[in-house]
């Protein structure tokens, strides 16, 4: 049996030979994630794979069979992107899609444990991700002002919880 | 064409590894980006480790702990090697996550951040062959000479330091090789290392006084350095080195 994926909750089929990366195998199947530096720094390409951020151009797709793994697609949390819109977060937008992965998912972790994320432990997960527009200050600012939003409305409590 | 094998054993594991052309993969952080880009034959199989059990484990007796090829840079049992400072200096947080410890110091893609720790805790590689059967060797030793063909890496035994202080200089911290640097542990079979661009060497420092301390390192230096701003520089972090592991109180 061809071994599969679980991408955003659609099957998709792996390679048995080559030896192409995640990214490479999403790319081939059409879901389309920024590329940038290609050895795990800038963070672009980063997903969740089986709920942890990871670069996708890192990742063998020999050691993914099986794994379920989702993109900003289905993974960002509506109170990250809009505090983004509203905080100008976002200009060029090519790091966005790996940074709201891994935001998000630190908002979930934060939430669920009933605490708040603090810029310092932003500007640490940001550590992974380069983004020559913004500065970081305004994504910053937009994460904590999400994760306050997420744990004053009782939502996020779920670390795992992603739309699929 | 290249294929994934998925051996359950070490001796499985061992006679793939031992294959023309094939190449073992642990993380994945180091070999996924070479072979995104190499223009060489592809490798004729990825020998995964992850269906081996053992890859998984670490065990802490006798004032060291060993760690199997799988334990990550940012898993609790690695962290005892890197002090109270830990590891944050290495790569970053999502690549700590897959990163292993011993993938780093046997792969020659990348630039083996961890062996300067390694080799200040007295460090020793397992590994195996399919001919021959386990052995073990000094991390230096590796670092050096790398590790032959064929052959098979299991886990790696460092010395637990009482204290471990590791001062460095890069061109951009965390994503650029270490340039110059010198790692220095206190405890039973600990000692030190000095990083001089690709060259990592063991430093045999004992119980020393400050000035015997920065002399051993300077000696060790002077080996591969010639330039006497470079040199300086090493003096300058072998003493704050040593002032680090004597005067700073543990937090």
């Amino acid at each position: 049996m061809k071994p599969t994926i679980d991408v955003d909750g659609v099957e998709v089929g792996l390679p048995t030979e080559g030896a192409s990366s995640l990214w490479d195998v999403l790319d081939n199947n059409g879901i389309r994630i920024p590329m940038g530096c290609g050895t795990g720094h800038c963070g672009a390409c980063t997903v969740l794979l089986d709920d942890t951020p990871t670069p996708s151009c890192l990742v063998p797709k020999g050691s993914v069979r099986g794994a379920r793994i989702r993109t900003a697609a289905s993974s960002a949390l509506p109170a990250l992107v809009d505090a983004m819109a509203r905080e100008g977060a976002v200009q060029c937008g090519f790091c966005s899609p790996g940074v709201v992965v891994t935001l998000s998912w630190a908002i979930r972790l934060a939430v669920a444990r009933h605490r708040c994320l603090d810029a310092d432990e932003v500007r640490e997960l940001l550590i992974g991700h380069l983004c020559r527009c913004t500065g970081y200050q305004a994504i910053v600012t937009a994460t904590v002002s999400a994760c306050r939003n997420e744990l004053a409305s009782g939502d996020g409590g779920d670390a795992s919880a992603t739309r699929s | 064409m290249t294929v994934d094998v998925y051996p359950s054993t070490w001796s499985e594991a061992a006679a793939h590894a031992g294959t023309a052309g094939a190449v073992v993969i642990a993380g994945g952080t180091g070999v996924q980006p070479w072979l995104s880009v190499r223009t060489d034959p592809p490798p004729t199989a990825l020998v995964h480790l992850a269906r081996v059990p053992e890859a998984r484990q670490w065990d802490r007796a006798d004032g060291t702990v060993t760690l199997g090829s799988l334990v990550t840079v940012d898993n609790l049992a690695a962290a005892i090697c890197f002090g109270t400072e830990g590891a944050g200096w290495f790569a970053t947080p999502a690549v700590r996550r897959r990163a292993t410890v011993v993938g780093n110091v046997v792969s020659a893609l990348g630039p083996r951040e961890l062996g300067a720790p390694l080799l200040a805790l007295g460090a020793r590689l397992h590994g195996r062959t399919d001919a021959s059967g386990p052995w073990t060797r000094p991390v230096a030793e590796i670092l050096c000479d790398g590790i032959p063909a064929g052959h098979l890496a299991t886990g790696v035994t460092a010395n637990i330091p009482e204290r471990l202080v590791y001062q460095r200089m890069s061109a951009r911290r965390r994503l650029s090789r270490v340039e110059l640097g010198v790692c220095g542990a206190q405890g039973p079979g600990c000692g030190a290392a000095v990083v001089i661009g690709a060259s990592m060497l063991p430093v045999e420092t004992g119980v020393g006084r400050g000035d015997e301390f920065v002399a051993a390192i300077r000696t060790q230096a002077m080996t591969v350095l010639r330039d006497p701003g470079r040199l300086a520089t090493v003096t300058e972090l072998a003493a704050r080195v040593h002032r680090d592991l004597h005067t700073r109180s543990e937090t």
